[in-house]
């Protein structure tokens, strides 16, 4: 079954004049037991897209359903725990009064609901600021506070959105660690980030969000490049000569003192250039085929999608050399960043 | 771990009283209830104070004054704490992680609206503590009638509080506190609009001076504190009608509220 399922889900914000779209005929569908990545830049539309989901927001058009039932009934959410970017509580609560809190809402009873609490309070390591006021927690605590209200409840679905933002590399690995620990307990974790890495390393299926409409979406061995998009070869006692030659054959060469390192586009000239290194007398230390990422792969999307490399806006190459040739602020944004990084799915 | 007891997250009223309990312990935290307890020790001290001032009427200076204040201080603080817990709760995002579980935002609403109700019951029974012990104190007996009067105070906060809830609903802290002010103050002046209408002349102004009249909530009808001070006999079942106008017209907006609420995207 799918937990999560939408057609044609649109949001359109502002009103006949100055309406924006942020979210365009989204077709998705999670099934059961995943974890699923979802991506794209700022604006994008990929928290419209959670609120959506949770009914924070109603949709302009199209339907969705959350484990079966449509979203706009609120017991669609009895078994699902929702984490929002930057969680906020009530400021005088104390941390253990807003889980138990969250599990009453949920169903839980009072017991069991203050023993879950208790739990979940030691496993995102805030037992020891159980019965301290939010207003005295850290950022990264409220983080796990957020991520500990979405788990009252033992949800069958969680939606975290950018789950890992604010925290520091431990609590990157641990939140990691927690999210691949639900789905081996059968929960479906449908989360967005913008930290690739970790999308990469823990997520079944990623979709890829641009401007408001959904371009990719599919199994990471299935959306990436799987072949041999390059090697690196890393050797020591290259002599200047070798390093001429294999340049001609179409490697590049960086020098690191001892060592170089000689990367190489696509397979055909790898066996050439370790005949020359051998026939040098240099030592091989390493040979590694480079494949792509999904950071490349993600660069790539954007970057067809905006028409555009993917230059910084503070690239200085980039701005109208002309004094006096800006046509206002909207116009010589357009210009200098390109048209595609002011679609509608910037809000 | 175990499951959730039922696929809906609980029964209704379970999820108002979580509502409810967490708002009234925000709202007493944010110390709330201090103002309560400067206005009850200022009471207690005008009680004796008096007592040289007031020549022998002392007993009735005290109850004026202390009616005045329970209604004064309640309506504001209702206003206040409705405004505090609910605009601003939408404004910061804080209601999210509640939203996010099976709740509907009517049940929502009536347990914020709840919570507050509690806060400004607790804080009017410190004030009428210390009213009653302030009238023992200069020897006067307390009426049966100084307790009707300061239940329909309570009755005419009930319809102030759902006239925020409905406004913060709508609009932000400052503009939906604005607007329940002006309704409190309004609400004590209906039938003069209603005078106005006549006065001007006119169909149309007639007309909405009319619509004005039965749109607007009827305060004074929550005043009996003249009588009661005065010791003049207040019928049961003028206080049953009040209370039954104050429950209706406080469910209705509570109702509306909600109705709006619903279709309000948060984010």
């Amino acid at each position: 079954m799918d937990v999560i399922r939408t057609e044609a889900l649109c949001k359109r914000y502002g009103n006949l004049r100055t309406c924006s779209t942020a979210l365009r005929n989204l077709d998705l569908e999670v099934a059961e037991g995943e974890i699923f990545g979802y991506l794209g830049p700022n604006g994008a539309g990929k928290t419209t897209t959670l609120n959506l989901l949770m009914g924070l927001v109603r949709p302009s058009s199209g339907r969705a359903w959350l484990l079966g039932r449509p979203v706009r009934d609120p017991d669609s959410r009895a078994g699902v725990g929702f984490m929002p970017e930057h969680p906020r509580f009530p400021r005088h609560l104390k941390c253990g009064e807003i889980l138990t809190a969250c599990g009453r809402l949920s169903g839980l009873g009072r017991g069991e609901s203050k023993r879950q609490a208790g739990y979940l309070l030691e496993q995102a390591g805030l037992a020891r600021v159980a019965n301290r006021r939010v207003q005295q927690l850290s950022k990264g605590m409220l983080q796990w506070l957020g991520l500990a209200q979405a788990l009252m409840g033992s949800p069958r679905l969680l939606i975290l959105d950018e789950p890992m933002s604010g925290l520091d590399p431990v609590g990157r690995h641990r939140m990691r660690d927690l999210i691949v620990e639900q789905r081996g307990r059968g929960t479906t974790v449908f989360f967005s980030s913008h930290i690739l890495a970790d999308v990469e390393m823990i997520c079944d299926r990623v979709g890829i969000l641009l401007e408001g409409e959904l371009g990719q979406c599919g199994r990471l061995d299935e959306i990436l490049d799987r072949r041999s998009a390059g090697t690196e070869i890393r050797v020591t006692g290259l002599g200047g000569g070798v390093v001429h030659r294999i340049r001609e054959m179409g490697g590049t060469t960086r020098i690191f003192g001892e060592e170089t390192l000689i990367e190489v586009h696509g397979d055909d000239c790898v066996d050439g250039i370790l005949e020359q290194v051998r026939e040098a007398g240099a030592s091989l230390r390493s040979l590694v085929p480079r494949r792509e990422s999904l950071e490349e792969y993600f660069l790539r999307q954007v970057a067809g999608k905006t028409g555009d490399d993917a230059v910084p806006w503070w690239d200085n190459s980039r701005i109208p050399e002309r004094a006096g040739s800006w046509d206002g602020p909207e116009e010589s944004f357009r210009e200098t960043v390109g048209a595609g990084e002011f679609g509608e799915g910037r809000r | 771990m175990k499951t959730h007891d039922s696929e809906s997250g609980g029964s209704r009223l379970s999820r108002i009283r979580v509502v409810a309990g967490s708002t009234f312990l925000e709202s007493v935290r944010d110390r709330t209830l201090a103002v309560p307890v400067l206005l009850a020790g200022l009471l207690i001290g005008g009680a004796f104070l008096s007592r040289t001032l007031s020549l022998g009427q002392h007993g009735k200076m005290l109850q004026d004054f202390g009616l005045a204040g329970l209604c004064l201080f309640s309506n504001v603080l209702v206003i206040l704490a409705v405004t505090t817990s609910l605009s601003r709760s939408v404004e910061q995002g804080t209601l999210l992680p509640m939203l996010a579980k099976p709740l509907r935002r009517g049940e929502l609403l009536l347990g914020q609206y709840g919570g507050v109700l509690g806060v400004v019951l607790v804080s009017a029974l410190a004030i009428m503590g210390a009213l009653c012990l302030g009238l023992v104190l200069v020897g006067t007996p307390v009426s049966g009638g100084l307790l009707l009067a300061a239940g329909l105070t309570m009755v005419e906060v009930m319809v102030v509080g759902a006239l925020a809830v409905f406004f913060s609903a709508v609009s932000s802290p400052v503009l939906a506190t604005v607007f329940a002010g002006f309704a409190m103050l309004i609400g004590h002046t209906t039938a003069d609009v209603r005078e106005l209408g006549v006065h001007i002349g006119g169909r149309a102004a007639r007309a909405i001076g009319e619509v004005l009249y039965y749109a607007l909530p009827n305060l004074e009808i929550f005043d009996v504190r003249a009588a009661a001070v005065h010791r003049y006999p207040i019928s049961l079942e003028y206080v049953g009608f009040a209370v039954l106008y104050g429950v209706l017209y406080a469910t209705v907006v509570l109702f509306a509220a909600s109705w709006v609420f619903e279709r309000r995207d948060l984010s």
